[in-house]
């Protein structure tokens, strides 16, 4: 029934009064596209709401760091009356070589040490246990970029440009990318506020609030959550059916130990939460509740049954 | 002289023109304008990165084939909802041999019929009606043949046009 508007595709001519005379006969006398035509009269003014475009023009400009011009000058003052946070959490596991040169800042933790630190726009980042990270004060304004091994979570002020480089891939408040090649084994980020861009050596992704990526050798898995900060932000790590395998790694940050998890709890799920200051309790919380027996032997090792 | 996308003016002067574009673009593509403007932006970072590979008439190509690579790279949800700013619609009158289509119910029905649309058919109708683009324009931004452009065209129309039909049966 719809061939005769098909061939020739005649409907897209139709409506471009491109016709030839065999095809405006088959079509002759069809009321129904007269109502066609009529709601595509209706159509033809809908809109979409204007994007700001010197706005966006601007930020371009920010973000990719070009000279600026005397209306971007003027910019910062704006930025900050809109500001909003973008917050981000990378967590890049691996062995990582010193990629930067001094004289740079490096704040540093130790196994078991969680620590605050300001940058000098303002924005905060908390840093995990075994963490480290580099950044160069000078012209931190103009290029807010630090690099990271470990764990951390950003509290960013809005302003141009913001990223952070890990071994596996740079992650940016959304309209700055990076290319980077690093040899590395996991790469996490979840996005708390805001959007972020990752971009990878295979791809890039574009995170939203409570949107989080895995990135595992080549694979990416992307995940949903509702937590407003990470777990291990504040005197616990919580955790939300998470592999067992993955609780003693965090547990192990911040607490010396000898514990080889038997293979057969290694995927078990874990609900719940475990303190950074108590041992004994640690483990407590972790293994009764999914009745897994152990012992605490000294020099923090643990034997499993 | 080629003008080179490099300089600041002619690059300033193609934002200006095709942002929009690029955006509303992958706006019909997944119905997020917070998105698509994120998309659109990102993908005329990369023109500037690239500014001196990109011929000036093979911007648009560009663009589109960045901001369409950028929208597949993202997951998400296959409903895709779209809304458009609409003019009022005049009194009822009637006299009016389409009155029955000049009701909001009806234009709220063309507007899903439109979202409902497979994501090719859906792109190249809105670039058709709503950014005033020709086919063969299309069929470049799109690295498709004009007729391939004209098919998805077709095919939009006729579901529209089923619609409506659709629409009228069940109002008698």
């Amino acid at each position: 029934m719809s061939d005769k508007y098909e061939h020739n595709e005649r409907l897209a001519k139709w409506l471009n009064n491109d016709l030839d005379q065999e095809d405006t006969d088959a079509l002759r006398d069809d009321r129904s596209l007269d109502e066609l035509r009529f709601v595509i009269n209706d159509i033809d003014s809908w809109s979409l709401p204007k994007p700001d475009v010197e706005k966006k023009l601007q930020q371009l400009k920010e973000s990719v760091g070009q000279k600026e011009t005397k209306v971007i000058q003027f910019t910062p003052k704006i930025w900050l009356r809109y500001a909003a946070a973008i917050a981000l959490i990378v967590t890049g596991y691996f062995a990582g070589k010193d990629l930067l040169m001094n004289p740079n800042i490096i704040v540093e933790t130790a196994l078991g040490e969680q620590l605050s630190h300001e940058l000098p726009d303002g924005s905060i980042v908390t840093l995990g246990p075994s963490s480290r990270l580099e950044y160069k004060r000078k012209n931190w304004m103009e290029n807010r970029t630090s690099s990271l091994v470990g764990e951390g979570f950003f509290d960013v002020q809005s302003g141009p440009g913001f990223s952070v480089t890990t071994s596996k891939g740079t992650i940016s408040v959304l309209g700055t990318e990076f290319d980077i090649e690093i040899e590395g084994e996991r790469l996490e980020v979840n996005c708390y506020e805001g959007r972020v861009l990752v971009d990878m050596a295979s791809q890039d992704e574009i995170l939203q609030a409570q949107q989080g990526l895995i990135l595992q050798g080549s694979s990416v898995d992307r995940s949903q959550f509702t937590a407003m900060a990470p777990h291990w932000i504040g005197e616990k790590s919580s955790f939300e059916d998470t592999y067992l395998s993955a609780v003693v790694f965090e547990l192990k940050k911040y607490y010396k130990l000898d514990l080889q998890l038997p293979k057969k709890y290694q995927t078990t799920s874990f609900t719940g939460s475990f303190v950074h200051d108590n041992l004994e309790e640690a483990l407590k919380s972790i293994f009764t509740p999914l009745e897994i027996s152990y012992t605490l032997k000294e020099g923090g090792k643990v034997e499993f049954e | 002289m080629e003008k080179s996308v490099c300089e600041e003016d002619v690059y300033n002067t193609i934002y200006r023109e095709q942002f929009e574009k690029v955006r509303n673009f992958v706006y019909y593509k997944c119905g997020d304008l917070d998105e698509a403007e994120d998309i659109a932006q990102e993908s005329f970072i990369r023109l500037w990165r690239n500014c001196a590979e990109v011929l000036f008439n093979k911007v648009a190509g560009f663009v589109f084939t960045v901001a369409n690579r950028l929208f597949l790279d993202q997951t998400r949800s296959k409903k895709v909802a779209l809304k458009f700013e609409k003019a009022q619609l005049p009194q009822q009158d009637r006299q009016d041999p389409y009155f029955e289509l000049r009701t909001d119910e009806f234009r709220t029905q063309i507007e899903e019929a439109i979202a409902d649309l497979p994501e090719g058919q859906r792109e190249v109708f809105l670039l058709n009606r709503i950014d005033k683009y020709t086919y063969k324009e299309i069929a470049e931004m799109l690295g498709v043949s004009q007729t391939a452009v004209e098919k998805r065209m077709t095919k939009a129309l006729i579901k529209l046009r089923d619609r409506i039909q659709e629409f009228k049966e069940h109002k008698i």
